[in-house]
């Protein structure tokens, strides 16, 4: 039975009150609500039935699954929440069936009630059109800076490998004297429930100089290779939050080759040490999709602990936060709708522990660096970390890290072609701190804040939206690395 | 069109949204404003082909009632129409839901289901004697397949990101952030479309009862 709609609430109450006192007075009077039939065109009623007059209440007979000649039957079928023998509920065939559109396995997905073995029995077919099963590009790293002459990495995923509908991802970046890998799997629903398992595995081989007075390499150099990995599970709570907690264990090396007089070295133990943490975090995300979102927000928070009662070398606590909100500018003006105003705001913090026979404090990679969170600025000292691995000769970390940052995208292509979905021109800034606590503290960085690091940096660029993934070109980047 | 945000249920009449000029009756049904408004072009060729799939289908038309050349809004009436397909009987029962009032109609053929759908009436509870002299003008937003909250909210759930790396969250490079997921809009849709359709300046005839 269709629910009886009427929304005069958002109406200017006051001028629609002489109307609705009318429309009151004569509901009062009305009877109760009435069936009206019309009959438009005569139809024989079936044979000796009374048959459901408006939707039949129908009993699935069965549930098929056809068009998939890659994704197995059970992936598919995991995400349906329809089975034989059950009343069809047409709002969980709505749900199975964007359930299957967000796996991303599909091109297209359709449903429809095919008659079944009896009257009012049906079989529900699920009609899907696979993807071209091709690993999808998730990132492109090229550059180069003062202390490497090249630098490039490549991040591929599958996420539905061999058709199992685990996501599988692999990537690498790397330069002459650094390299870095990846892998990690991921099955996002165990047999369809909100409950994922992840696990990754993890290898570094690094080498930073050490800053001696104003040169940032004179200091000398800490090497360091990182073998370990991470296991975690993952829990989908209600509609927009999700839980995780993950342990990671990675076996270290260190060297440290320190000039006399050079400033603070990176930390890390030398020789062999173990870093083993314990993460849970936290991810509320309410916006309306995946590129360039124009309403809602997401909300992170994370908590990593390393001690030595997780057999850990290291002492510390690493606490971030982070806030992202689009404006809802259509609601300030409609043309706007398909522009996107986002703030966002994000801080961490990383507490030392007591050095119980170990290391006080995070290893040096596991700081916060200034180019993670910035965009890109002239003369790049403050290259993005990727994959954990710096190609910057800027090396400062620091314990303590604010930033703040806003983006404005705006739309050229918003109902493209079959290829090209949607683009857009963006701009986007931003200012960061990254420091050490005990410095401000010592107010050793007092004046200093606003004109070191605490530098607005600016990116604008085009993102596309396009059959085979969505692309972000940094005009800015692009700039530096030309420059 | 945003294919996605119309989803999601936002700007769905956003700029692209399908907008037709039409010819409104007002008319006096026992002293109560009763609205003929076309609405032409609604049972798009997608929607049609999808009418025989045993399944519902919806349209939402949400009427705004003005006088002419004022912003005030005088009334806002919802009527939400539903087809569907009997698969035995082969018949389309099409139902008109609207302020305690349900009509239903029995056919044969997609094209007296069109039919049906693009000539929706509103029969209102204003008494015609309270509406304010002069022109009136309507407008009407119609939704095919409008997606309930509760699956809206179900839906942002299965969109979100998927789980990545923290480390590489932040990381851009040349191409910055890549493919994270395929999905096809339009299929997530789920066929969801938007109608207005603007009504010329009418008066109401009040040859009726009071």
């Amino acid at each position: 039975m269709p629910r009886l709609l009427r929304h005069p609430q958002h109406l200017p109450a006051a001028l629609l009150a002489p109307l609705w006192l009318a429309a009151a007075a004569a509901r009062a009077q009305a009877p109760e609500p009435v069936i009206e039939e019309e009959v438009a065109e005569e139809v024989a009623e079936p044979a000796g039935g009374d048959g459901p007059a408006v939707a039949p209440r129908y009993v699935v007979d069965a549930v098929e699954v056809r068009g998939n000649w890659k994704t197995a039957d059970a992936v598919i079928r995991a995400r349906v929440d329809l089975r034989a023998g059950e009343f069809l509920d047409e709002e969980k065939l709505e749900v199975s069936r964007l359930r299957l559109v967000a796996t991303g396995f599909f091109r297209d997905v359709t449903t429809k009630l095919e008659r079944g073995g009896a009257r009012n029995h049906v079989i529900v077919v699920f009609q899907v059109t696979e993807t071209v099963p091709i690993p999808i590009v998730e990132g492109v790293f090229l550059g180069f800076s003062q202390v490497t002459p090249l630098f490039a990495g490549l991040s591929l995923v599958d996420n539905n490998f061999l058709g199992k509908g685990i996501t599988v991802g692999v990537g690498g970046v790397a330069s002459p004297r650094q390299q870095a890998i990846r892998a990690r799997i991921i099955e996002p629903s165990i047999l369809g429930s909100s409950l994922g398992l992840r696990a990754r595995l993890l290898f570094n081989n690094g080498q930073e100089p050490i800053a001696l007075g104003s040169s940032a390499t004179a200091g000398g150099t800490v090497s360091y290779r990182r073998v370990g990995g991470s296991g975690g599970i993952m829990l989908t709570e209600g509609w927009v939050g999700r839980f995780a907690m993950d342990y990671r264990f990675e076996l270290l090396w260190g060297e440290l080759r320190l000039v006399p007089g050079a400033s603070r070295p990176p930390r890390l133990l030398p020789g062999v040490s173990r870093l083993s943490t314990l993460t849970l975090s936290f991810e509320r995300d309410t916006r309306n999709r995946l590129f360039v979102p124009t309403e809602g927000s997401v909300l992170r928070f994370a908590a990593e602990g390393s001690s030595a009662l997780l057999l850990s070398d290291y002492e510390y606590a690493k606490f971030r936060a982070g806030y992202e909100a689009l404006l809802p500018l259509r609601r300030l003006w409609s043309p706007l709708a398909e522009h996107a105003l986002s703030l966002r705001l994000e801080a961490g913090y990383i507490q030392s522990g007591l050095p119980t026979g170990g290391e006080s404090g995070a290893p040096f990679f596991e700081e916060f660096y200034v180019g993670d969170t910035s965009y890109f600025r002239y003369q790049r000292n403050s290259l993005p970390r990727y994959f954990g691995m710096n190609f910057a000769p800027f090396n400062e970390y620091g314990d303590a890290l604010f930033t703040v940052g806003g983006e404005y995208d705006f739309p050229i292509v918003s109902s493209g072609s079959s290829f090209l979905y949607r683009a857009y021109l963006y701009g986007a800034w931003d200012v960061t701190e990254v420091t050490r606590v005990r410095d401000v503290t010592a107010r050793r960085l007092r004046g200093r804040l606003f004109l070191d690091h605490f530098t607005p940096t600016f990116d604008a660029g085009i993102k596309l939206d396009t059959l085979i993934g969505t692309f972000t070109f940094s005009g800015s980047y692009a700039v530096d690395l030309i420059l | 069109m945003t294919r996605l945000a119309a989803l999601l249920g936002v700007a769905v009449f956003a700029a692209g949204a399908a907008e037709m000029n039409v010819v409104v009756e007002g008319r006096a049904e026992q002293g109560l404003l009763q609205l003929n408004v076309p609405t032409p072009g609604i049972a798009t060729s997608s929607f049609r082909s999808r009418l025989q799939d045993g399944l519902t289908h919806r349209i939402r038309y949400t009427l705004t009632l003005r006088q002419e050349g004022q912003d005030t809004v005088l009334l806002t009436e919802v009527l939400q129409s539903e087809v569907v397909y009997d698969l035995w009987d082969e018949v389309f029962v099409v139902t008109h839901a609207e302020a305690g009032r349900v009509r239903r109609s029995r056919v044969k053929t997609v094209d007296k289901v069109t039919a049906l759908l693009e000539k929706p009436r509103f029969r209102t509870a204003v008494p015609v004697r309270t509406l304010p002299p002069g022109r009136l003008v309507v407008e009407v937003r119609a939704e095919v397949n409008p997606v309930s909250e509760e699956v809206l909210n179900r839906t942002r759930q299965m969109l979100s990101p998927p789980p990545s790396d923290a480390e590489n969250r932040a990381a851009r490079g040349l191409l910055g952030s890549v493919a994270r997921i395929f999905v096809n809009e339009s299929s997530a849709s789920g066929g969801a479309e938007a109608f207005l359709y603007r009504g010329a300046p009418f008066v109401v005839v009040t040859g009726g009862a009071p």
